[in-house]
């Protein structure tokens, strides 16, 4: 470290002595910031400058921020219980807690290849099971890098033609039986990300925002209302094992794999 | 993006100004939609954009929050989406500036002179500029600015995994880094950004 000083002192040493302070504590500085953390307060405006240079020279990296899918859900939660604070009423759902960080991990997902959920590509690998029920339009997939399978039904609760709400984990979605052929949707509307819900009368998936309408392939159905043409529900793994309906999804911090939502599956809908 | 959409599908821009959503955001309950579609459509972008001046995640998770809860309190439902992002991103770089006045009495954003005021409105993400910005920097350097930069950001190497790859004692590779990092800084002041 102080090795220099038993050397034969070089030009270059002088200046190392005289810069060496303002040096190392840029450089713990931009330790900091390796390790994801606030750095100490500038001294002065020219520290601020260089710590500032140093934050933009972490967009060197090839990887993409994005935020952590539990501060995304947390901060979701508080936006909602702000806004109840301010007066309005909520509006969308009474389903549990998650929507908008289930929204944010949609948009997320849809936006940018998120870290944690990544929309399949020809050739990205899918976990073992999740191929099952392909659409056959894999770029309507959901594959998650760190995905669990999350029980979610009996296959007995889903006979044909059954439509199943679900919530595992992160995502929020719901179970379809089509003539036996059984998938599962997400309920984020890719519209603005607000959550469908099944509407048994049209047998669609009714957005209450801005009244988007899918069909159980989560295809977007245009009305004279609603004329334009989102992308489709995203379509989360599903594979049937021992009777059980399961689910890709990723575990939220503090919940368990395989607990229930607070809504049943099997549970009456509400349309 | 495109491995998600129908190729003539663009996430950004394509989602339609809603006939009557003015109307329909003066019932109760509209607000709240709108505030948690935009949380929902742009926390991503907005936090990337804070990270992308900040560089660490425990203040742009602390910034985005900020944010996001003024959202809350402020943003008028009527706004259409482009006017929202707009808004957001105003947002961000008024917290950003509040943020460095506050915490290091440094009267500005050091790096205020990326704020570029886009012209298109939404068309270039302002974390697109600095990664542009940062890759051009580092081709202007020296190549020792550039060496122990490209160990100590692109590799994450520590200081004195840097200094024995680059034969220096750490006290050398300290001073190095210190003045790659004002040569950087130097010509990012002097071209105002990078070139177009």
């Amino acid at each position: 470290m102080a090795d220099h000083r038993h050397e034969p002192r070089e030009p270059f040493d002088d200046a190392v002595d005289r810069v060496l302070p303002a040096a190392e504590r840029l450089n713990a500085a931009i330790d900091d910031l390796l390790a994801e953390r606030r750095p100490a307060t500038a001294a002065d405006a020219d520290e601020a400058e260089l710590v500032a240079m140093a934050a933009l020279l972490k967009q060197l990296r090839p990887e993409t921020a994005a935020p952590r899918l539990e501060y995304a859900d947390a901060l979701g939660r508080q936006l909602r219980d702000a806004r109840r604070a301010v007066g309005h009423p909520r509006p969308v759902s009474r389903r549990g807690a998650l929507a908008a960080g289930a929204a944010a991990l949609a948009a997320a997902a849809g936006a940018a290849g998120f870290a944690i959920g990544k929309l399949a590509e020809p050739g990205a690998t899918a976990p073992s099971g999740a191929t099952a029920q392909r659409s056959g339009d894999p770029s309507r997939d959901l594959t998650l890098v760190h995905g669990e399978w999350f029980p979610v039904a009996r296959e007995a609760d889903v006979p044909p033609g059954t439509v199943l709400a679900f919530q595992a984990g992160a995502i929020i979605g719901h179970i379809v039986n089509e003539g036996g052929d059984l998938r599962a949707l997400s309920a984020i509307c890719t519209h603005m990300g607000c959550i469908v819900g099944w509407n048994e009368r049209t047998r669609q998936f009714d957005c209450p925002c801005h009244g988007a309408n899918f069909n159980t392939d989560g295809v977007i159905q245009p009305t004279p209302e609603y004329p334009y043409r989102p992308p489709p529900l995203v379509r989360i793994p599903l594979k049937v094992e021992n009777g059980q309906v399961l689910v890709l999804s990723t575990a939220l911090e503090g919940q368990q794999v395989g607990r229930p939502g607070p809504r049943a599956p099997g549970a009456p809908q509400d349309t | 993006m495109s491995a998600l959409y129908p190729s003539d599908y663009n996430a950004e821009t394509s989602a339609p100004p809603i006939p009557g959503q003015a109307e329909a955001a003066a019932a109760p309950g509209a607000l709240s939609a709108s505030v948690e579609g935009a949380y929902a459509r742009y926390v991503v972008p907005i936090y990337r954009f804070l990270y992308s001046r900040l560089g660490n995640q425990e203040e742009a998770e602390d910034l985005t929050s900020e944010v996001f809860l003024k959202a809350v309190r402020q943003l008028e439902p009527q706004r259409d989406d482009a006017s929202v992002q707009a808004w957001l991103y105003q947002v961000a770089r008024t917290t950003l500036a509040d943020y460095w006045r506050r915490r290091s009495r440094v009267p500005q954003d050091p790096l205020g002179y990326l704020d570029v005021p886009d012209p298109a409105g939404a068309a270039v993400q302002p974390d697109e500029t600095a990664g542009r910005l940062a890759r051009w920097l580092l081709d202007q350097l020296p190549d020792r600015y550039r060496e122990v930069l490209t160990l100590r950001f692109l590799r994450g190497y520590s200081i004195k995994e840097t200094a024995e790859a680059m034969g220096i004692t750490e006290n050398h590779a300290k001073v190095l880094q210190y003045r790659a990092v004002q040569k950087a800084a130097a010509l990012g002041r002097e071209n105002g950004g990078p070139p177009a």
